[in-house]
C-alpha cells in the first residue's frame, strides 16, 4: 500500500510540474519526420432513420422573421434513410505539402463506399417547412443509391490555407 | 449489492489538470478582419479514380459484386418512372479503370480548388429596363474556383483558323500546356437505363467522355434583395472525345476495342462521337445573377424557378458563351458512306485516309455556336 501511495504521489508531482513547462516550437525538420506517421485510419458506417431530412429555407434575402409567407419557400430533402459504409478512410496532417512549406489536412478517401438503400423518398419545393404532398409541397424527384463504389488508386484530398 | 468505489482518488492529478493554462478567444477588430480578405481554403485531389463494375445482365436480379446504381424516381410513387445511372467510372485518361495506377491529379498547391475567399463586388441593383439607371451596390461575395480558373477560352472559330492557322495552333497548344500543368486529363463512363410505368428496365445509352478538363470555372455566391442566394459564375470544359452509344458491348465489340486500342467497347455502328469539344458558358454575372426561387404556378402548385436576371439596359452587353465541336463520327471514323471527295494527289483505291469525310473538316469546326448572350433566362419546374 505504501509503495502505491509513493508511486502515485511521484507521478502526480511530475504531472503538476509538466503543467508549468514551457512550450518549445518544433522545427520543420522534426515535423517532416512526423508527417505521414500519425493520423487516423478508420472504417465507418452511417445508418439514417427515416426521420432525417434536410431543409433549405429561402427567405428572399430577408431575415426569417421579416419575410412574409409569400417570400418564404423551402427546398426539402425528405426522409433521408439507409446506410453508407466507408472502408479505409484516413486522416493525416502533413507539414510540407508537395514541398510547398504549407501544412495540410490530408484525407485519404475510402477504398470502398457501400450504399444500402441510401435514399430520400422525395425532394420537394414547399411553402411550408413540413412536407404536405399535393397541398403545400410539390414533389420534384426521389433519389436512391445502392451498391459499391471503389476508389482503387489511394485517392487523397489535401486541404490547406491559401493566402 | 456491490458498490462502485474509487479506491485511489488522485487529488494531485486532478489539481494538475485544473492548473493547465487557459486561453480566451478575443474578438478581431475591423483592421484585423480586413487582413483576412484574399485568404481561403485550397483543396487538391491526388490519384482520383472511381470505379464500379458493369451492370448485371438481368436488371431485375440483385446488384452484382462491385455494381453501383443511382436511381431517380420521377414520380412520387416509387419504382414507377425512373432514370437509372450505373457503371460510374472516373479515372486518369490512358489508364484502365479499377486499377491501382488509374488515379489522376486535380489541382496543384499553387492552383487548387479554391473555396471561401471573401471579396467585394459591385452588384447591379437598379431598374433593368431603364437605360439611364446604372445603380450599383457593393456587396460581399464568396468566391470558389476550380484549378485553371484564370484560363480563357481559345478562339477556335473557323475564321480564326482560316485567317491564321499557325497562330491558332500555337494558342491551342499553349492552352493544353497550361492545363497539363494543373490537372491530368480524366475519362468518365456512365450507363443510362430507364423504367416507365413500373414496366421492365430499358437500356438507353452508354456515354464515354475521354480526356476532359475544366478551365475558367468559378462561382461567386452572394445575396440579393427579394431573391436571397444568388450566383455569378462560369464553366469551361474541354473534352477530347465524347461518345454516345446506343448498344451494349458484345464479346465481338470488346475484342475489337482491345485490337484497336479503343477505350470505348460498344459496337462501332452504334456510336455517335464528338471530337474536340470546347464549351464555355457564363452562369450569371454580378449584373445578371442566377437565382433560385419558389414560385406558385397557375394551378397553385409550388415550383422551383431558376432564373438569370434580365440584362440591365444600362449594361447592354452580356458576357458571351461559345461552343465548338471539331468533328463528328457517325459510327466509324472512316465511314465510306460519308466520303465527300478524294484528297488532292491521293489514289482512289479505297484507302480510308485518302478521302475527305463529312463532318470532319481539316481546318475549322463542324459545329460552332458563338457569342451566345443571355438576355433573360427563366426555367420553372412543372411538377404536379
Amino acid at each position: 500500500m505504501i509503495n502505491k501511495i509513493v508511486i502515485t504521489a511521484a507521478l502526480s508531482f511530475s504531472l503538476i510540474m509538466s503543467s508549468f513547462a514551457e512550450l518549445v516550437p518544433v522545427g520543420d525538420d522534426v515535423l517532416n519526420e512526423v508527417a505521414g506517421q500519425s493520423g487516423i485510419t478508420l472504417n465507418a458506417k452511417i445508418i439514417l432513420g427515416d426521420e432525417s431530412s434536410f431543409v433549405f429555407t429561402n427567405t428572399s434575402g430577408k431575415k426569417k422573421a421579416d419575410a412574409t409567407a409569400g417570400e418564404t419557400g423551402y427546398l426539402i430533402v425528405d426522409e433521408l434513410q439507409g446506410a453508407l459504409e466507408f472502408e479505409g478512410l484516413g486522416f493525416d496532417l502533413v507539414s510540407d505539402l508537395k514541398n510547398s512549406g504549407k501544412s495540410a489536412l490530408q484525407w485519404t478517401l475510402p477504398n470502398k463506399i457501400k450504399a444500402t438503400n441510401f435514399k430520400t423518398t422525395g425532394i420537394y419545393i414547399s411553402s411550408t417547412e413540413e412536407v404536405n404532398p399535393g397541398t403545400t409541397s410539390t414533389f420534384l424527384m426521389g433519389l436512391k443509391l445502392n451498391g459499391e463504389l471503389s476508389l482503387p488508386a489511394n485517392t487523397q484530398v489535401s486541404i490547406f490555407v491559401v493566402n | 449489492m456491490k458498490k462502485l468505489v474509487l479506491r485511489y482518488i488522485n487529488l494531485p492529478l486532478m489539481i494538475s489538470a485544473l492548473s493547465l493554462p487557459s486561453y480566451a478567444l478575443e474578438a478581431m477588430n475591423d483592421s484585423e478582419l480586413s487582413l483576412t480578405t484574399g485568404e481561403g481554403i485550397g483543396v487538391i485531389v491526388d490519384n482520383l479514380s472511381i470505379h464500379s463494375a458493369d451492370k448485371r445482365v438481368d436488371p431485375n436480379a440483385p446488384l452484382g459484386p462491385g455494381e453501383f446504381e443511382i436511381t431517380l424516381d420521377l414520380v412520387e410513387t416509387p419504382d414507377q418512372d425512373q432514370l437509372i445511372f450505373s457503371e460510374l467510372r472516373i479515372h486518369k485518361t490512358g489508364t484502365v479503370s479499377g486499377t491501382a495506377d488509374s488515379g489522376g491529379n486535380f489541382g496543384t498547391v499553387n492552383n487548387p480548388v479554391f473555396l471561401g475567399d471573401l471579396r467585394t463586388v459591385d452588384i447591379f441593383t437598379g431598374d433593368a429596363a431603364d437605360p439611364g439607371n446604372s445603380m450599383m451596390t457593393t456587396t460581399t461575395v464568396m468566391r470558389s474556383e476550380f484549378p485553371g480558373a484564370s484560363l480563357s477560352q481559345v478562339d477556335r472559330s473557323n475564321k480564326r483558323q482560316e485567317d491564321n492557322l499557325a497562330g491558332y495552333q500555337a494558342a491551342a497548344a499553349q492552352f493544353e500546356s497550361d492545363l497539363d500543368a494543373i490537372s491530368d486529363k480524366f475519362t468518365a463512363h456512365i450507363r443510362f437505363d430507364d423504367l416507365i410505368g413500373g414496366g421492365s428496365n430499358n437500356f438507353r445509352a452508354v456515354i464515354d467522355v475521354e480526356g476532359f478538363r475544366f478551365y475558367g470555372t468559378y462561382s461567386d455566391i452572394f445575396a440579393t434583395a427579394n431573391h436571397g442566394v444568388s450566383i455569378a459564375g462560369a464553366t469551361g470544359l474541354y473534352v477530347d472525345q465524347l461518345t454516345v452509344s446506343t448498344s451494349l458491348p458484345t464479346s465481338t465489340s470488346k475484342q475489337a476495342a482491345i485490337d484497336n486500342n479503343d477505350y470505348v467497347t460498344t459496337p462501332i455502328d452504334s456510336r455517335l462521337t464528338f471530337n474536340g469539344i470546347d464549351i464555355y458558358t457564363t452562369l450569371g454575372t454580378s449584373n445578371q445573377p442566377m437565382t433560385l426561387d419558389n414560385v406558385t404556378d397557375a394551378e397553385g402548385n409550388n415550383q422551383l424557378q431558376i432564373e438569370i436576371s434580365p440584362l440591365p439596359a444600362s449594361v447592354g452587353i452580356a458576357p458571351k458563351s461559345n461552343i465548338y465541336v471539331k468533328s463528328i463520327y457517325f459510327g466509324e471514323k472512316y465511314n465510306p458512306e460519308l466520303r465527300t471527295g478524294l484528297r488532292s494527289g491521293m489514289a482512289d483505291d479505297g484507302t480510308p485516309e485518302n478521302y475527305h469525310y463529312a463532318f470532319q473538316p481539316d481546318v475549322g469546326n463542324t459545329i460552332e455556336i458563338r457569342g451566345m448572350q443571355v438576355q433573360h433566362l427563366r426555367i420553372t419546374t412543372m411538377d404536379i
